[in-house]
């Protein structure tokens, strides 16, 4: 795995915004090659629990910075790590969201609580193939950590993802029909599947499941799509929201 | 470039020379194909594939991977594409890795053991894992792993229909003496100890356990005292007997202890999913404690039975 430092950190309730550097000089140092939807691979120096996925916020000429959900052991872990302490990643892996997506065409993307951050970064590779972007939190928490324009906040305006979505749907003039790219919780996925049958627009969702290797080796990470049992770690994160058995 | 001294690593094994002892486990590393692509395989000692099952198995539904203190719950259940397909679009790749390759294969049948057995010996892999301990699945009957006269059919039956080394895989038991001397009666060539113990976790906000079959594998660094010993017992009633000690296994020093307690070969299974470079980290590891301490294979393998 390759050495990487926490440079810098930001909390706010229960997220937590992460910058890391290689130790090597920036002038000697080539960026990531990683693109939207795929993720990285990162672990903690001493504990021997599994390297955990995560979606890059963003990247830079030395690092990598991620937005991360404090929920267990290692997410717990950074949260109390001091710039400087040494972690380790490998990837990138997973399937980038511009091989399963017709770049053609616009988007409107939406984001869910950490599922912001491959949105995020898929808005600004992408920025003529976005129609609208709509990234939800629960609380406006997130505010401290990054600025994000396109952001609502559930406790202020009592609207979710879905809600915004909705009104926006209903005042749309676009001769294209609606697609939407989504990155959330299953539950976030799942409700905007039923409102995608709904409103009739097609549906790409980029999954989040606990993973094992990250590579496709181990079969940690299935979802069950009407071509047999996939991995969402190699043959996602990203599927056409039609193709998921949501029943399993 | 680190250099391995391989001469001090060198294992001869029923007659066949193998680079190091380190095996790569079933399960975590599939079929191979990705992990040849992160690391070179040819500097390992031997590659297990994941296990086949006769028919298509789809696994089970997520999550199937849970951290817990020592290591993680697993509930894969030998998710694979069945021996069909397994023999069509899965083994040439394994024929052509640069390591020998051990075929792991599961059933509660005998019958359906014999086919894929009997379908192997015209394919140019070298060792068959019969695993009747995966922790995962519960279709049909009694599992055969946990009866030895069960095992002493199966075993002594498909030893008729194949030349290759026959392996038998055991999870942690109590009984294990008696299952290895099934096997070992039967004329299997060798055991491999230990598959993951079972385990669970419960969520304490939903007061239910995290798994949806309750149970899973326990696998990681914690299950390696219990899988020593099984190793280190087993030796110690069967001095003729190939083992291939595996559970835990993070580091080189893992792998001695195991050389230690009497295994001949030492698996890698959850390492690989903790970083898949980790056996080629171990293979170095095993070289420099040789060469630094002026030892090979032979002056620590069973060295901690003779300990009085």
């Amino acid at each position: 795995m390759i050495k990487i430092f926490l440079k810098a950190k930001k909390v706010s309730e229960d997220f937590l915004v992460a910058e890391f550097e290689h130790e090597i000089p920036p002038a000697e140092s080539k960026p990531i090659f990683i693109k939207a939807g795929q993720f990285l691979m990162l672990k903690n120096r001493t504990e021997p629990i599994l390297a955990k996925p995560f979606s890059v916020l963003s990247t830079n000429e030395n690092g990598f910075s991620v937005l991360i959900k404090i929920i267990g052991r290692f997410t717990g872990y950074l949260s109390q790590s001091k710039p400087g302490e040494l972690f380790f990643y490998r990837g990138p892996y997973g399937t980038p969201f511009e091989q399963k997506l017709d770049l053609s065409k616009k988007f409107i993307t939406i984001g869910g609580g950490c599922g912001a951050a491959p949105i995020l970064f898929f808005n600004k590779q992408y920025p003529n193939q976005i129609e609208k972007s709509i990234i939800g939190f629960k609380t406006d928490a997130i505010q401290q950590l990054i600025p994000i324009k396109e952001a609502v906040y559930e406790s202020l305006t009592g609207q979710t993802v879905i809600d915004v979505l909705n009104d926006y749907l209903s005042t749309r003039y676009n001769e294209q029909p609606p697609i939407v790219l989504a990155c959330g919780s299953l539950g976030m996925c799942q409700a905007l599947y039923s409102h995608s049958k709904e409103k009739n627009y097609r549906l790409f969702v980029s999954l989040d499941e606990r993973m094992g290797c990250g590579m496709g080796m181990c079969k940690g990470c299935p979802v069950k799509t009407k071509s047999g049992i996939k991995m969402v770690c190699k043959d996602g994160p990203i599927f056409d929201s039609d193709e998921i058995v949501w029943e399993w | 470039m680190i250099k391995v001294d391989n001469d001090r690593l060198n294992v001869e094994i029923l007659g066949i020379k193998i680079k190091n002892p380190v095996v790569i486990a079933s399960g975590p590393a599939g079929n191979g194909e990705e992990l040849s692509s992160a690391i070179d395989l040819s500097k390992i000692g031997l590659f297990t594939s994941k296990t086949v099952t006769l028919e298509k198995t789809d696994g089970n539904p997520p999550p199937r991977i849970v951290d817990v203190y020592g290591g993680i719950i697993n509930s894969i259940g030998l998710q694979n594409p069945g021996f069909k397909d397994f023999m069509k679009n899965q083994i040439p790749f394994l024929e052509q890795l640069p390591l020998q390759t051990i075929i792991s294969l599961a059933s509660n049948y005998l019958e359906e053991f014999e086919v894929m057995v009997k379908a192997l010996n015209d394919r140019s892999i070298e060792w068959i894992e019969l695993n009747f301990s995966c922790p995962n699945v519960d279709k049909g009957k009694e599992p055969i792993g946990t009866n030895p006269d069960k095992i002493y059919e199966t075993v002594k039956c498909l030893k008729t229909l194949t030349k290759k080394p026959l392996l038998v895989k055991f999870a942690p038991s109590e009984t294990i003496l008696e299952l290895v001397d099934a096997s070992i009666s039967a004329r299997a060539d060798g055991v491999v100890l230990s598959n993951c113990p079972k385990g669970m976790k419960i969520d304490i906000h939903t007061m239910k356990p995290i798994l949806k079959r309750e149970y899973g594998g326990f696998a990681g660094p914690a299950i390696k005292p219990i899988a020593l010993h099984q190793v280190f017992q087993v030796r110690k009633a069967f001095k003729n007997a190939l083992i291939i000690g595996t559970g835990g296994v993070i580091n080189h020093e893992d792998v001695l202890e195991y050389l230690m307690a009497g295994a001949n070969l030492v698996g890698i299974g959850f390492g690989v999913m903790l970083d898949p470079f980790l056996p080629i980290h171990i293979v170095h590891g095993l070289s420099g404690y040789m060469s630094a301490n002026d030892l090979n294979y032979s002056s620590v393998f069973c060295k901690a039975q003779s300990h009085r």
